[in-house]
């Protein structure tokens, strides 16, 4: 019989850790925005902290859940769903579900910012190293001469490799 | 030879060539708050310097300067950046889009308030509960059709307004695809004006700032994906097909579709295809109106329709204080005249179709016994290939687990053990066309259970399946007509209502439960006035699975439905968020590129100034040599 009680007090912690993750995240976006790279190497510390902490109560969860699965199940029907073990003990199994529906929507809403917080990375390194290669490498512009011919010309890197 | 003259010009041109770049960082300063403005930068380079190489060259150091000439304003200007920013703003514009919608159904269903559908059902059941306690008083029945009048009006209000919802939806798409066309056009006049002035030798800054502009106006309309790979035109591009290329531009056009109640849809004008829109707020509107507020009103006609339905089938087989029976309790309007229900689906006036929304059998079974018979059930998908779907059953196999076979199954029929303990199938919301809503497709029995056991089928096999695409297919089901209720009229939310029988005496309300008299095999005499059983049994209705397709209670499901759109209206303001930080992060990029700098334009009009004096000195200069000169001859 699997502990209805400990599963749900899993889950509370589980969400709240998830919640501090989130809440770091959305720091993040402001310390990407804002540059601030020191405060992206605390956060993403902060954030491992907390990872660390949610894969312990993870394979609490698994174990109760297995646990779960021996003795309530005779026939193999696949993975057991939170729907399954709620079904097992009706007087909790409200309680259970919407916890599952929250922390399921919390994840929801992370991976999003993480996406964002990806776009905005993969953002901020391309637009640094296309600044990088103006400073490095020549560059060739095209366009019309006064007497409307045709032309191109090369001008020379800002910073680096100049010619003399 | 150089002579003093050229000293003269090479002043001039200094002052010319000063005076242009004052020109351009005063225009710059003007335009310090223009979001939609580039900084612009003077390039002077030197002029051709004498001599050029050639036999007849004078005989003096070669490769003396000119002075200076402005070869180019630029417009500062990150192309990789502009198109980052056009993506961005199209999935903008659908999450606005979408969170505007959304935050309007939210507002529809009005919960958690006094006056919501969830409140009124609530109030409902107890009217019933009430009324199970004391059958013989008015009052309570009174209350009874009072309470579901409210709710009858709640419902119809909801439909309508979520209607309206989607025709506003409806319209606002023709006015995006104007929209969209006239920036296009514009986008291509402005090509050509640019065009011309490059031709020219020109560089037309502001006329490209100006179509850099309409162009992220255009992605927040529609997902646009931009080439400027050739300098002389910009294209535009809608999918894989292109808005405007260059000089050209193909407008699109929002036309009629039959096949989706006469909305619009978005077709390329010059060819008549589709056009295929992913994004941006013309998508948001397309999807809000197609699939988010066709979902509501699908779900608020399914609770409608199950709602009457159910009551309907305990309330008529209970008798009123007189002892009426057979009465209902809700209105239902069926979707055609014809008491078979041949129904004419495609509108050329001839009946194509026998529309049943359910059928009860005529057997009482043991629903948890096992059915000792094999054989496979042939159902049909309400998709729009009406595919096939079998499914077998043994002898092990209980009425129930049939039963969650045929659920589970998800064909747009569902199977449930109605209160006379009879297998009742009854047909849910299509999965192709709102119009084949509530209509069972096919049932076909191999053996016996839709047929001696359930008793809904006369006959097992092919020749004795019914089928909606054949007229008078009726007569395929076993049951009386008693037994079996016709698809309700289009979207029966918004036409629930107590039925006029009800409204013009409540002591038909049928409270009470009735007993068989002389062997009739129903239900045919009242128990009394006194009796409120079949009260208490529709009040009871409240705890059962009602919404068969959603294993869930009528309250269960009214709650699921008002917390989806509660999620999917937090998904969109987090994702409304998040494009605002994008959006940021990529405007705050760019105007580091392109922004005005009003520090640097000033140091740069001090630094032209003086640039400006010492060729002004330099021609005063010129002018006294060329007057000593002059002197020399007098």
């Amino acid at each position: 019989m699997i502990d209805i009680l400990a599963l749900q007090e899993i889950l509370e912690s589980e969400y709240i850790l998830y919640r501090s993750l989130y809440d770091l995240e959305k720091e993040k976006s402001s310390a990407i925005v804002n540059r601030d790279g020191a405060s992206i190497e605390s956060i993403s510390q902060e954030q491992e902290t907390l990872l660390n902490s949610i894969s312990e109560f993870e394979s609490r969860r698994k174990s109760l859940i297995e646990a779960c699965s021996i003795s309530s199940r005779s026939e193999d029907i696949g993975e057991i769903t939170l729907q399954d073990v709620a079904a097992v003990d009706k007087d909790s199994s409200e309680k259970l579900l919407t916890l599952g529906r929250k922390l399921r929507a919390l994840l929801r809403r992370m991976l999003s910012l993480q996406e964002t917080n990806q776009r905005l990375l993969r953002d901020n390194i391309e637009f640094f190293n296309m600044i990088m290669s103006g400073f490095k490498s020549s560059i060739s512009a095209r366009g019309y001469s006064e007497n409307g011919v045709e032309e191109s010309r090369v001008t020379d890197s800002i910073i680096f490799n100049q010619r003399i | 030879m150089n002579s003093t003259f050229m000293g003269l010009e090479i002043g001039k041109r200094g002052l010319l060539s000063h005076q242009q770049a004052l020109h351009v960082t005063g225009h710059n300063i003007s335009n310090a708050e223009n979001r939609e403005y580039s900084r612009q930068r003077v390039v002077i380079t030197a002029a051709e310097p004498l001599y050029l190489p050639a036999l007849n060259r004078a005989q003096t150091p070669g490769n003396i300067g000119q002075g200076g000439v402005i070869s180019i304003v630029e417009r500062i200007r990150d192309a990789f950046i502009d198109d980052r920013i056009v993506v961005e703003k199209d999935v903008m514009g659908y999450w606005k889009t979408k969170n505007d919608f959304i935050y309007q159904i939210e507002a529809v269903y009005n919960e958690p308030s006094d006056q919501s559908v969830r409140s009124r059902l609530d109030e409902l059941w107890k009217s019933w509960e009430e009324l199970s306690k004391y059958p013989e008083q008015r009052s309570t029945r009174e209350v009874v059709k009072e309470k579901a009048i409210n709710l009858s009006n709640e419902v119809r209000h909801i439909y309508r307004q979520l209607y309206e919802l989607q025709l506003n939806a409806n319209r606002q798409i023709r006015q995006r695809v104007k929209q969209i066309n006239l920036y296009a056009g514009d986008i291509r006049d402005l090509n050509e004006r640019i065009l011309k002035s490059e031709a020219v030798g020109d560089n037309p800054n502001d006329l490209k700032d100006r179509r850099d502009a309409l162009i992220e106006k255009l992605s927040e309309l529609v997902d646009i994906s931009v080439n400027r790979g050739d300098k002389d035109e910009i294209m535009v591009y809608i999918g894989s097909e292109n808005l405007v290329q260059g000089e050209i531009v193909r407008p699109i056009e929002a036309i009629m579709d039959e096949d989706n109640k006469g909305y619009y849809k978005i077709v390329w004008r010059d060819t008549g295809t589709d056009a295929r829109i992913k994004g941006g707020e013309l998508s948001g509107l397309l999807e809000v109106r197609d699939k988010i507020l066709r979902e509501n009103i699908n779900d608020i006609n399914s609770f409608a329709i199950n709602l009457v339905d159910l009551t309907n089938e305990v309330h008529r087989d209970g008798f009123g204080k007189r002892g009426e029976t057979n009465v209902n309790f809700f209105e239902h309007i069926m979707i055609s005249d014809n008491v078979e229900g041949n129904h004419d689906l495609n509108n050329d006036g001839v009946a194509d179709i026998s529309a049943i929304f359910k059928v009860s059998g005529n057997n009482r079974i043991d629903a948890s016994a096992a059915i000792g018979i094999t054989g496979t059930l042939t159902l049909v998908r309400s998709d729009e290939l009406d595919s096939e779907i079998q499914i077998d059953y043994s002898g092990n196999d209980t009425v129930l687990s049939v039963i969650k076979k045929i659920n589970d199954a998800k064909v747009g029929l569902v199977a449930y053990v109605n209160h006379n303990g009879q297998l009742a199938l009854k047909a849910t919301v299509a999965g192709d066309s709102d119009k084949k809503n509530f209509i069972i497709r096919h049932l076909e029995d191999s053996g016996q259970f839709l047929v001696g056991l359930t008793g809904i089928l006369k006959q097992n096999g092919a020749a004795g399946s019914f089928d909606y695409r054949r007229v008078n297919d009726i007569i395929k089901l076993l049951p009386d007509r008693e037994h079996i209720t016709i698809t309700p009229q289009f979207n029966p939310a918004s036409y629930m209502a107590v039925s006029d029988s009800v409204m013009g005496d409540v002591d038909r309300i049928a409270a009470a439960q009735g007993k068989i008299i002389g062997g009739a095999g129903d239900f045919n005499k009242s128990n009394g006035i006194g009796d409120g059983s079949n009260a208490l049994r529709i009040a009871h209705l409240r705890h059962k699975n009602a919404m068969v397709d959603s294993n869930a209670t009528f309250n269960d499901f009214y709650i699921s439905l008002v917390s989806r759109i509660g999620s999917q209206g937090e998904e969109s303001q987090d994702r409304i968020k998040n494009q605002e930080t994008l959006l940021k992060n990529l405007t705050n990029l760019r105007e580091s590129i392109s922004g005005i700098n009003l520090d640097e334009e000033m140091a740069n009009m001090v630094a032209f100034q003086h640039g400006y004096n010492a060729s002004a000195r330099m021609i005063a200069i010129f002018d006294k040599m060329l007057e000593t000169i002059i002197r020399l001859g007098v």
